[in-house]
C-alpha cells in the first residue's frame, strides 16, 4: 500500500507541474491581452507597453512561468516595478485586476464553495442512492418508472433553467425563502446553522436535481445487474432477509461504481460549481474563476485552475485508494 | 457551459427580445399621455425627495475594478467616487442632459490666461479630508502626479495628462519635479497645458484631481481605503462581497452644494448575479436598492415587465451620451459612394430591434447630439427611422468596384453584436456583398480595431469622451487625425483621413476660443467628414432601472449610464 501511495503522490506532482504549464501556455497563446484590457478603448500602444511592464508581461515567457511557480516554493517580491511587495509562502501571485494575494482571494471563496459542496453532495447522494435502490427493488412497477422518468427529466434540466425557476418559485413567487447571500459564507457565522442551511438550500437543490438523477440511474442499473448475480441467489436460498441481503451484500457490491462518481464530483465541485454559483450569487471558487478568466486575471485564473486540478487528482487518488481496500486486485496492478 | 445551457439561454433571450421588439415601437418608460409626449423623455422616480437618512443597498454583480481615483477609468467608479472623493470641477448630472460643469473643491470652473495655456484655480476654505487634516494645493498636485506613474497604475485616467505640459513626467515614485502644474500656496493649483483647451473644466473633473496626501499614498492598496474628501468615508470594505459607507463628519456641505447626501449610509452587495438583480428589483426584495450594472442589470427577457404598472412607476430611466456605430474601414472600402450605398442599404430598425427595440436604444442620425455645446445642425441622407433605402444604394454602385467579401468584427461576449451581423449579412447581400463574421475577444476588441487586423466593418461605441457635452470630445478622438496630423489617430477606428478636414482639424487642436465657437468648428467639419460616410450612426442608448419602492430622487445619469449616487434618497 505504501508504494502504491508513493507512486501515486509522485504522479500528481507530475501532472500538477503539467497542467500549470499548460495554463499558462494557453493564457499566453490566447487571444486574451490583459495589458489592453486594462486601459480600454482609449488605449495608445504606448500605454499598452506600460501597462504590460506593470503587469510583469513584458518578460520572456518562461522567465514569468518559472517566477510565478517559484511562489510555491518561498516567498517572493511580486507587483508592479514602482509598488513591489512581498508575497509570502505559498504565493500564487497578486491579482492583476485588485491587486490582492491570490491566496487572500481563493481563502476567502473556498468556504463559499465547500457550504454548496458540503449539502448539496449529501442531497444528492442520500437522494440518487435512495431512489436507485428502491427503483431497483420496485422493477418494472409503477414507482421504477415515476423515478425512472423523473431522473430523465432531472438529468435533462441544466443548472441554470433549474436555478433561476427555483429562484422564481421559491423567492419571488412563494416568497418562502430568501435571496441568496453573499454574508453567509458557513454555518458557524452570526447567521447560525439555520440561516446558513436556508441560504443555500437552493442551490443545493439546484445541483441535487442533476446529479442525484445520474446517481438513481447508475445505483439502479448497477443494482439491478448485482440482484442477478449468483451470490445473490446464493444468498436467498440461504434464508438471509431480505434487508441483509439487499444491503449487506447487494449494495456493498451494487455501489462501487457509484463511490468512483462521488469521489469525483466531489473532487469537481470543489473546484468550484461555476453555474450554480453564478446564478445564486454565491462568490465561491467558480465564480471566482469565471470574473478572472472574463478579465484576464492570469495570476486567479492559475492559481484556480492547479487548486481545482489538485482536488479531482486527489479524488482520484483517494477513490482509487477506496478501490484497493474493497477491492485488493486493484493493490496489486 | 455546455450546448444545452447555450441554447436555454439563448431561447430566453431570444424570446425576450421578441417580446420586447413587439412592444418596441411605442416605448413606454417615458411616455406621458398626449400624443405630443416624447417617448425617451427622461423619468425620475421620487423627485424633489430632500429628507435626510435611511440606507440605500447598491447591488452589483462584481466588485469595483479599483477605488483609487487615480487608477480609474470606469463610469461605476466615477459614480461611487462622488461619494467619497471631490475633484476641482464636478461634472453634475441631471438626467437626459449632458452633464454640467460645476464648482466643486475650487471656488470657480478656473480662470485661463489670455493665451489659454495657464488654467489656475483657487480652493474653497475648510476643506478637510475624513481624518480632519486640511486639503491644500498640493494634495491635488500630488493627486494629479500619481495617474503619471504608468509603471504602478495600469487603468489611470489619461485624459488631463495628455493636455499638460510635461511628457517626459514619470510620476512620483522617481522622483523629478512635475512641471505641469504650480502650487504657489496652499490654495491656488496653477495647470500648464501643451495648447489651449477650451473643455479644460471637463478635464479637472476626472478623478485625476480627486486630493490624495502624499503621507497617505499607500500605492496599489489605496484602493482599499482611499482617503475621503467628500460626504462619506469607506466604513468597511470586504473585497469581492461587500462594502459599506458612512458619513464623513468632516465633510462640511456648506462647501459642497452639488450632493444632497440623503442617506446616512450605502452598502453595496458587490456578488450578485445579474439575473438575481433583476429578480429583486423587479420583485421589490429589498425596498431600498438599486443597481449599478449596466442596463439597470435587466435581462432582456425582464423588459416586458417594465409595462407592469407598478414595477414602471419604479423604474428610472433616460438617454445616455453613448451612441453606437458601425466603423467602415476606409482604408479596405475606399470608396465613399459604396460605403454610402451601404449605409443606405442597412436597415438600421433591425438593427435597433437587436438592441433589445426602442424601449433599449433611439435611432440615431448622428454620433453627436444638439444637447451638446458647439452643435450645429447635421445633414445626412439615411432614413430618420432607419429603414434602408435600398434603390438609391443600388443606384450609387452602379458600374463602381463592390468588394464581393468582406468581414465584419464582433466582440465574442454579447450576443447582440453577432445578431447584428446577421442583420447586416442579409442588408449587404443585396448589394452583392458576401459578409463574413468575425468573432473577436472582447478584452481586447478595441485593442484589436485600432491595430492591424480591424476588419472592414466593426461598431464601436462613445459615451462623450472626456466632455460628454462638448461636440469636440467626441469629434476628434473618432474621426481626427493623428497627434502631428498627417494620418488618423489611434482611436479613429474608421481609419478617415481626408488631408484637407483633417489639416483645419489639427489647426483647431491648438486655436484659443470659447468651447462654444471653437465646437461649431469642430461639428462643422464633421458634418463634412460625414457626408464621406466613414460611419454609420446605429443606437443611441435609452437605459431603464428599476428600483425599490422606498428609493427616492433615483436619476439616469447621462454619463454614468445608471443611478446618479449623489442625490439618490431613501424614504424611511
Amino acid at each position: 500500500m505504501t508504494s502504491f501511495l508513493m507512486r501515486r503522490f509522485v504522479a500528481m506532482i507530475v501532472l500538477l507541474f503539467v497542467i500549470s504549464f499548460v495554463t499558462f501556455t494557453l493564457f499566453q497563446l490566447g487571444p486574451a491581452d490583459p495589458a489592453a484590457a486594462a486601459c480600454g478603448q482609449e488605449c495608445t500602444p504606448q500605454r499598452i507597453a506600460e501597462a504590460r511592464v506593470a503587469l510583469g508581461m513584458d518578460k520572456p515567457f518562461l522567465t514569468q512561468y518559472f517566477t510565478y511557480m517559484s511562489g510555491l516554493f518561498s516567498s517572493h517580491m511580486v507587483g508592479a516595478p514602482g509598488s513591489q511587495a512581498l508575497c509570502s509562502w505559498p504565493c500564487l501571485g497578486k491579482s492583476f485586476q485588485t491587486n490582492e494575494d491570490v491566496t487572500t482571494i481563493i481563502a476567502r471563496a473556498l468556504p463559499y464553495t465547500l457550504s454548496v459542496a458540503c449539502g448539496a453532495v449529501v442531497l444528492w447522494t442520500v437522494a440518487g442512492v435512495g431512489l436507485g435502490l428502491l427503483a431497483a427493488l420496485r422493477k418494472g412497477r409503477f414507482t421504477d418508472k415515476l423515478i425512472v422518468g423523473g431522473a430523465s427529466v432531472g438529468v435533462s434540466l441544466p443548472i441554470p433553467v433549474t436555478g433561476l425557476l427555483l429562484l422564481l418559485l421559491f423567492v419571488s413567487t412563494l416568497d418562502l425563502l430568501p435571496f441568496t447571500t453573499n454574508e453567509i459564507a458557513s454555518p458557524f457565522g452570526a447567521a447560525g446553522p439555520g440561516g446558513w442551511f436556508l441560504n443555500y438550500l437552493l442551490p443545493w437543490v439546484a445541483l441535487a436535481v442533476l446529479f442525484s438523477a445520474q446517481y438513481i440511474r447508475v445505483t439502479r442499473s448497477n443494482m439491478l445487474e448485482t440482484l442477478g448475480e449468483d451470490f445473490m441467489r446464493t444468498a436467498r436460498s440461504k434464508g438471509l432477509s431480505r434487508r441483509s441481503i439487499v444491503f449487506r451484500h447487494g449494495a456493498r457490491a451494487g455501489l462501487t461504481p457509484v463511490v468512483t462518481m462521488l469521489g469525483l464530483d466531489i473532487g469537481s465541485l470543489l473546484g468550484g460549481a461555476v453555474l450554480t454559483e453564478t446564478i445564486f450569487s454565491v462568490p465561491g471558487v467558480g465564480f471566482t474563476a469565471v470574473h478572472a478568466a472574463q478579465s484576464g486575471d492570469l495570476p486567479v485564473t492559475m492559481a484556480i485552475t492547479m487548486m481545482a486540478a489538485f482536488f479531482i487528482i486527489v479524488a482520484n487518488v483517494l477513490v482509487d485508494i477506496a478501490y484497493a481496500v474493497i477491492d485488493p486486485r486493484v493493490r496489486v496492478a | 457551459m455546455n450546448r444545452s445551457t447555450i441554447a436555454a439561454i439563448a431561447l430566453t433571450a431570444t424570446a425576450g427580445l421578441a417580446l420586447t421588439a413587439c412592444g418596441g415601437a411605442k416605448p413606454t418608460p417615458g411616455d406621458k399621455q398626449g400624443a405630443n409626449a416624447d417617448a425617451y423623455a427622461p423619468v425620475t422616480v421620487g423627485k424633489g425627495f430632500t429628507t435626510k437618512g435611511g440606507n440605500i443597498n447598491v447591488l452589483m454583480s462584481s466588485d469595483f475594478q479599483t477605488l483609487d481615483p487615480g487608477n480609474s477609468n470606469y463610469v461605476q467608479t466615477a459614480n461611487v467616487g462622488q461619494l467619497y472623493y471631490r475633484t476641482l470641477v464636478m461634472a453634475k448630472e441631471t438626467a437626459g442632459q449632458p452633464p454640467k460643469m460645476v464648482p466643486d473643491l475650487a471656488t470657480d470652473l478656473g480662470k485661463a490666461s489670455k493665451d489659454g495655456l495657464t488654467w489656475t484655480y483657487t480652493l474653497k476654505k475648510g476643506l478637510k479630508f475624513e481624518d480632519g487634516s486640511p486639503i491644500t494645493s498640493k494634495d491635488i498636485k500630488y493627486g494629479v502626479e500619481r495617474t503619471y506613474a504608468r509603471d504602478v497604475y495600469t487603468q489611470a485616467p489619461q485624459e488631463l495628462d495628455s493636455a499638460l505640459a510635461d511628457d517626459s513626467y514619470k510620476g512620483p515614485y522617481h522622483g523629478g519635479d512635475f512641471k505641469g502644474i504650480d502650487t504657489p500656496d496652499d490654495q491656488t493649483v496653477v495647470f500648464h497645458l501643451k495648447q489651449p483647451y477650451a473643455e479644460f473644466p471637463a478635464l479637472v473633473s476626472r478623478s485625476n484631481t480627486a486630493p490624495v496626501p502624499k503621507a497617505k499614498d499607500t500605492k496599489l492598496d489605496y484602493t482599499n481605503h482611499p482617503l475621503s474628501s467628500g460626504p462619506y468615508k469607506i466604513k468597511s470594505y470586504d473585497r469581492g462581497r461587500s462594502m459599506k459607507l458612512v458619513r464623513n463628519s468632516n465633510w462640511d456641505p456648506a462647501t459642497d452644494p452639488n450632493r444632497s447626501a440623503l442617506p446616512d449610509t450605502f452598502t453595496f452587495s458587490l456578488s450578485t448575479a445579474q439575473a438575481t438583480i433583476s429578480q429583486q428589483l423587479l420583485a421589490n426584495s429589498d425596498p431600498t436598492a438599486i443597481t449599478l450594472d449596466s442596463n439597470g442589470g435587466l435581462q432582456a427577457s425582464d423588459a416586458a415587465k417594465l409595462n407592469d404598472p407598478k414595477v414602471k412607476k419604479r423604474t428610472a430611466a433616460g438617454l445616455l451620451g453613448c451612441t453606437d456605430v458601425l466603423n467602415l474601414n476606409t482604408e479596405t472600402i475606399k470608396d465613399k459612394d459604396v460605403r454610402k450605398a451601404m449605409a443606405l442599404a442597412i436597415d438600421r430598425a433591425a438593427v435597433q430591434v437587436q438592441y433589445g427595440g426602442a424601449r433599449f436604444g433611439k435611432i440615431a442620425q448622428s454620433y453627436i447630439n444638439p444637447a451638446q455645446v458647439g452643435y450645429v445642425p447635421q445633414h445626412t441622407d439615411l432614413d430618420p427611422a432607419g429603414k434602408p433605402k435600398l434603390d438609391e444604394a443600388k443606384k450609387l454602385i452602379k458600374g463602381k468596384n463592390v468588394p464581393k467579401k468582406l468581414v465584419y468584427g464582433y466582440a465574442d461576449t454579447n450576443a447582440r453584436y453577432k445578431n447584428v451581423g446577421t442583420v447586416l449579412q442579409q442588408n449587404l447581400k443585396q448589394l452583392g456583398i458576401d459578409l463574413q463574421l468575425r468573432p473577436i475577444p472582447a478584452a481586447n476588441y478595441y485593442t484589436v480595431l485600432a491595430g492591424d487586423q480591424m476588419p472592414d466593418i466593426a461598431r464601436s461605441g462613445w459615451c462623450g469622451g472626456a466632455d460628454s457635452g462638448s461636440v469636440r470630445t467626441t469629434i476628434d478622438p473618432n474621426v481626427g487625425p493623428s497627434l502631428d496630423g498627417k494620418t488618423y489617430g489611434f482611436s479613429n477606428i474608421p481609419r478617415y483621413h481626408d488631408a484637407k478636414i483633417a489639416k483645419a482639424m489639427y489647426e483647431l487642436r491648438g486655436t484659443n476660443g470659447t468651447s462654444e465657437e471653437l465646437g461649431k468648428k469642430w461639428a462643422t467639419l464633421y458634418d463634412q467628414a460625414m457626408q464621406d460616410y466613414p460611419l454609420v450612426p446605429l443606437v443611441r442608448s435609452y437605459t431603464s432601472s428599476v428600483v425599490g419602492s422606498k428609493v427616492r430622487n433615483a436619476q439616469m445619469g447621462y454619463f454614468f449610464g445608471a443611478i446618479d449616487l449623489s442625490t439618490v434618497g431613501a424614504e424611511h
